[in-house]
């Protein structure tokens, strides 16, 4: 062990930079004492303490990629200065002229999972992004004769339906679909669910501004997360193309009233989806800055391991450094088993069984997982032990997937989604008698459930400034044709 | 009558721009200043976020996009033919009509390259690369 006296900052920056030591500094005493161990390899400086940058206080997440700006809550400026982009320019059919008309459409991103969805976009006014997440939960909405309202939306024609946790507590709270994206998006239920979910998203992002009923027409850029395998190199499977094409360029009508009976009307179309394996986009916050360059990382194998409600998945990025040139990137992803789910349907078994006839449907044995508590016979009823018990026997199974891949030690590891969260303290466990800290991030808990969304805005930044260039060019190449 | 308020912070040039407009459109100068203020007075309402009731100001959206239109239809013309409107590149490919229903694409959102951030094409290229990155319409919905 070495001490050193650190006169500024300054010095201990360059020292950082230049040495392979992680410093502490301890600043208990009148003169700043450094112990620096050997014990750490720094490319943990690398990211720890940049000249001009907040500093983020997980070492393994750089200060200007997303996930750095968002875990340290700046605002998402880019290093000229400047805003994100935040529409894209679109075209819309007008019926009454049979042509289309250009428009500009609003970027929002979803992470379509199966225990919740998740909505990521940048707030009208504010250079924050807004994140929210949704229990994928429906029940036909009933009527409230007295007392605090419920949320309540209804899509073109249908019933009116309550979503989210207001569907979990009622009565006939129905599952939705879980599974692949053509079966999901089937399901009438499930269209009207995201169309409501698109709209309290927008809201949060501050675009209710006008004060009447109607909220104006909103044409919509969605940058879509999907599992990974329903996507290759051609991008998304001819099944998954079907089943999300009657969303596009369709007018929704969505009427949304709240608790206190006040009424909104809304008009999305959705101009224009983008669909995006939901892993990557994880990686994506990671790697990216806000310029939309990548960090500068000494990593070569990068593993994001994305626990969910529904499935667990591995998404590896290889990132083959050249001489001259940002590393060209490689990707394989996979689907390694059953996420929280497993662990929430067994929660369901338990609990009926001590309580016969206790039905619950998946998105209410997911909400007794993560709260630990059950409505019984009209009480709120904390089942603590029942949680503890099924999360301690079935976490096991999971972990026994995750082994192979901290134990070959080739890779660094991300973990991130709900699960991670729920895990948290067994999974560290886990985590700490295979691997030493530099090579493992656990994604910070405020972002691990919405992060493959927040990824997708990411990505479709870069669709977004790619639609952008080419409607300069195509501008500039009619201007040409005029003159 | 309220108090005269004083111009002597008003830069000389802009002055000088009321001096001619008084001569070129034959109206006094505190005419045209009445006119200046008005225009100006309601640019700047459109400048300042809409308060909770959704007011620019304290002026109705709907209000105040009528009133503007009068005043800002000369000043769109100018932009357009010198090549400096924020929004000529959705304009003038092909020229707007009439939308099925209002379109608000929501306050102050940037929505051009000119307005908003030049994202690199560094990860743009690595999407292509990897196959992601394209809409369903692009690839031929």
């Amino acid at each position: 062990m070495h001490r050193a006296v650190v006169p500024d900052m300054s010095s201990l920056v360059g020292m950082c930079r230049q040495s392979d030591y992680l410093l502490h500094v301890d600043t208990r005493s009148g003169t700043p004492l450094v112990t620096i161990s050997s014990l750490f390899v720094v490319s943990l400086t690398t990211y720890f303490l940049l000249e001009g940058e907040a500093m983020t206080p997980t070492p393994t997440i750089h200060p200007r990629s997303f996930l750095g700006h968002l875990y340290t809550h700046q605002p998402l400026i880019t290093s000229a200065g400047k805003e994100l982009l935040r529409t894209v320019p679109s075209h819309a059919w007008n019926e009454q002229t049979s042509g289309k008309m250009p428009t500009q459409a609003v970027l929002v991103s979803i992470d379509n999972g199966n225990d919740a969805l998740k909505g990521a976009m940048l707030h009208a006014r504010d250079p924050f992004l807004r994140t929210r997440r949704i229990v994928t939960a429906y029940a036909p909405a009933r009527t409230i004769r007295a007392g605090e309202g419920v949320t309540t939306w209804q899509v073109n024609d249908s019933e009116p339906f309550w979503i989210g946790e207001d569907a979990v507590f009622a009565h006939k709270a129905e599952s939705l679909p879980i599974g692949m994206t053509e079966e999901r998006f089937a399901d009438q239920r499930f269209r009207h669910f995201l169309c409501a979910c698109l709209v309290d998203l927008v809201m949060e992002a501050g675009y209710a501004i006008h004060p009447g009923e109607m909220q104006g027409a909103y044409e919509l850029f969605v940058s879509l997360g999907l599992p990974p395998e329903e996507l290759d190199l051609r991008g998304p499977k001819e099944t998954v193309r079907r089943a999300l094409l009657p969303l596009l360029q369709t007018p929704f009508t969505v009427r949304r009233r709240d608790e206190q009976g006040q009424s909104t009307t809304w008009v999305l179309r959705l101009a224009e989806i983008a669909p995006y394996p939901q892993t990557f986009a994880s990686f994506a916050t990671w790697y990216y800055t806000l310029d939309g360059l990548p960090i500068e990382t000494d990593i070569v194998k990068h593993v994001t391991l994305d626990i969910g409600g529904g499935h667990l998945h591995e998404c590896q990025i290889d990132l083959m450094h050249q001489g001259a040139g940002r590393p060209k990137l490689r990707m394989s992803a996979s689907l390694l088993g059953e996420g929280t789910i497993a662990m929430a349907r067994a929660v369901r078994e338990t609990i009926r069984a001590r309580y016969p006839g206790l039905q619950l449907s998946d998105a209410q044995a997911q909400q007794v997982l993560t709260s630990g508590a059950v409505t019984i016979e009209g009480r709120r009823v904390r089942v603590d032990e029942v949680v503890a018990e099924v999360i301690n026997a079935r976490s096991q199974n999971l972990f026994t997937q995750l082994l192979p891949l901290l134990q070959e030690r080739q890779s660094f590891v991300m973990f991130t989604g709900g699960g991670s969260l729920l895990l948290s303290q067994s999974l560290r466990r886990l985590v700490s008698t295979k691997r030493s800290l530099h090579s493992v991030l656990f994604v910070p808990d405020e972002l691990a459930p919405v992060l493959n969304a927040i990824g997708g805005y990411v990505l479709a930044q870069a669709s977004a400034q790619r639609m952008v260039d080419q409607r300069s060019a195509t501008d500039s190449s009619t201007r040409r044709q005029h003159e | 009558m309220s108090d005269p308020i004083s111009l002597r912070n008003v830069s000389p040039e802009l002055l000088h721009l009321a001096h001619t407009l008084s001569t070129q459109i034959g109206a006094s100068v505190a005419v045209v200043l009445r006119l200046a203020l008005a225009s100006g007075l309601l640019v700047e309402a459109t400048k300042v976020a809409p308060d909770q009731a959704g007011t620019y100001a304290g002026l109705d959206g709907a209000t105040l996009a009528k009133a503007l239109r009068r005043h800002l239809a000369s000043a769109i013309d100018v932009l357009v033919e010198y090549g400096q409107h924020p929004y000529q590149a959705a304009c003038s490919a092909e020229q707007p009509v009439q939308r099925p229903y209002p379109l608000e694409p929501g306050p102050r959102a940037p929505s051009s390259a000119e307005d908003a951030a030049v994202f690199d094409r560094s990860l743009g290229d690595d999407l292509e690369s990897l196959g992601l990155g394209m809409g369903l319409m692009e690839t031929g919905a």
